[in-house]
């Protein structure tokens, strides 16, 4: 009956049906596609820290020991951004009070950064020995930034960072702790850390403006 | 050799077939995620976005939706193992007899009064070859899409360890610096591969004329290469399939793998002999 009235009127119904549902189709995969990429952009934006890596391990230092729940990677830009919005002034920690010492039996969550330092000697980046800074966290809220580093070369007289690894339980050798990135003094963490192995370097405020 | 090659590319795509394994390949993907341990830290963050944040808080190892993509877990992701073992055939399945149909239903000798042969053989080797790289890596693809949905994009970090990308691995330096770049090699590597592989079909209509038997032959082939390698070095691990996932594909296999690729490519092109031949069965 149908075809006949087809027929009649000279429009192919299921001609026009079969476009119908193509476009359908083709709606349906861009709503998909669409979902898909709002999902993605929302994931990215939503968790507290994009481009991030928690590690739980524990940490044990000659004076304290630091339980850490949480380390967050962020992109340098990310980072100092993060650093910058979420320092929490309300806690004390103000450019003029930026040291942080923790306390034995303290929890307290860290922000892996990895950075690559300059061999003092010859000027070029030590790739061989990539240095993983680590930001004190309570929460998600950063509380410094730090660098742990291992003993001095004996030969070269340059300091070589100790890779921090998944479950390893190692002395904090020595701590500098500043702000943020961009305080963070490059060359004076370095001469802090030739001063001799195992101390834990405090900054005193005002110290990285030298 | 534009019309030729569009026909062939339409009635390799335009099929129930390469739609079914393509459905396929996309609820591998999904259970390879979500039925698998990758799953567990997705979930926990999905709790976290949704209010429970007592297991990010307490447990959670955060990482980037790198970690979790299925070839990271390799052969501990059961599902993944499957796939890789199954996708020579799953690549065949849509288009690898689609030579020997023609053959066998006398278009072959339809389609050579209408153009040039060479025309018909070449676009024959290249639509085979996309369709089976297409079918290899659209369940890498939507598995890693799945990953993003989960988790944020991001650079991983050598230093914490908890990558299995290791400095012998091959492109580690771009693993850990341009993820991106790395991902488009690793899925450009798959479609090369089993797109190769997919055209052994081809070759193999000189010797049988069976489909069942056509579309078995790359699998048969890859594994009979793998088993060999297996005892005869005592590593599987240097052969096309056993280096099939490059997290697991290290710097020291590249020449024995750049060796099997130029053999393979050898092979395949065989079946370009068959243009000199007379082209009526």
């Amino acid at each position: 009956m149908a075809v006949d009235k087809d027929k009649k009127t000279g429009e192919n119904k299921s001609a026009s049906g079969g476009r119908k549902s193509r476009k359908m189709l083709i709606a349906a995969v861009f709503i998909v596609a669409a979902g898909i990429v709002g999902r993605i952009v929302y994931i990215n934006y939503k968790l507290p820290s994009t481009k991030m890596h928690m590690v739980t391990q524990k940490f044990t230092g000659h004076e304290y020991d630091i339980t850490v729940n949480d380390a967050l990677i962020y992109g340098k830009e990310q980072w100092i951004d993060y650093m910058e919005a979420n320092l929490p002034e309300e806690e004390g920690f103000t450019a003029e009070n930026y040291e942080f010492i923790p306390e034995a039996g303290d929890n307290y969550s860290m922000l892996l950064v990895e950075l690559s330092v300059h061999n003092k000697t010859n000027k070029t980046v030590d790739t061989s020995h990539i240095r993983t800074g680590l930001v004190l966290m309570s929460g998600y809220k950063p509380l410094g930034y730090c660098m742990i580093l291992q003993e001095k070369a004996p030969d070269s007289g340059t300091v070589k960072s100790r890779e921090v690894e998944a479950g390893q339980t190692k002395d904090f050798l020595c701590v500098y702790v500043c702000k943020s990135e961009e305080e963070y003094n490059k060359d004076l963490m370095l001469q802090y850390c030739e001063l001799g192995n195992n101390q834990r370097m405090k900054l005193e405020p005002g110290l990285a403006q030298q | 050799m534009g019309a030729v090659l569009q026909m062939e590319f339409k009635r390799a795509f335009k099929n129930w077939r390469f739609l079914l394994i393509m459905v396929v390949g996309c609820i591998v993907a999904w259970l390879a995620f979500y039925k698998t341990r990758d799953y567990d830290l997705p979930r926990y963050w999905n709790e976290y976005l949704n209010g429970n944040r007592y297991r990010i808080n307490e447990y959670a190892v955060m990482d980037t939706a790198l970690e979790v993509w299925m070839p990271n877990s390799n052969y501990a992701n059961k599902y993944f193992y499957m796939l890789l073992m199954f996708i020579p055939v799953l690549a065949a399945i849509p288009y690898g007899a689609g030579y020997l149909m023609d053959v066998k239903t006398g278009y072959v000798n339809q389609i050579a009064i209408r153009c040039k042969k060479s025309h018909y053989y070449v676009a024959k080797l290249i639509t085979v070859f996309v369709s089976g790289g297409t079918v290899a890596v659209v369940p890498f693809i939507a598995n890693l899409i799945l990953c993003m949905c989960y988790l944020p994009w991001g650079t991983p970090m050598s230093s914490t360890a908890t990558y299995p990308v290791g400095r012998q691995c091959v492109f580690s330096e771009l693993y850990y610096t341009r993820p991106e770049l790395y991902v488009l090699i690793y899925i450009l590597r798959i479609f090369v591969l089993f797109g190769l592989i997919n055209c052994i079909c081809l070759v193999f209509v000189y010797f049988e004329d069976n489909v069942f038997a056509i579309i078995f032959s790359p699998f048969i082939l890859c594994y009979t290469g793998s088993i060999l390698f297996k005892y005869a070095t005592g590593n599987g691990g240097k052969s096309l399939l056993g280096n099939a996932n490059m997290i697991y594909f290290y710097k020291p296999d590249v020449f024995v793998w750049v060796v099997q690729m130029i053999i393979l490519a050898i092979i395949v092109a065989t079946f370009l002999i068959r243009i000199k031949k007379d082209i009526v069965h």
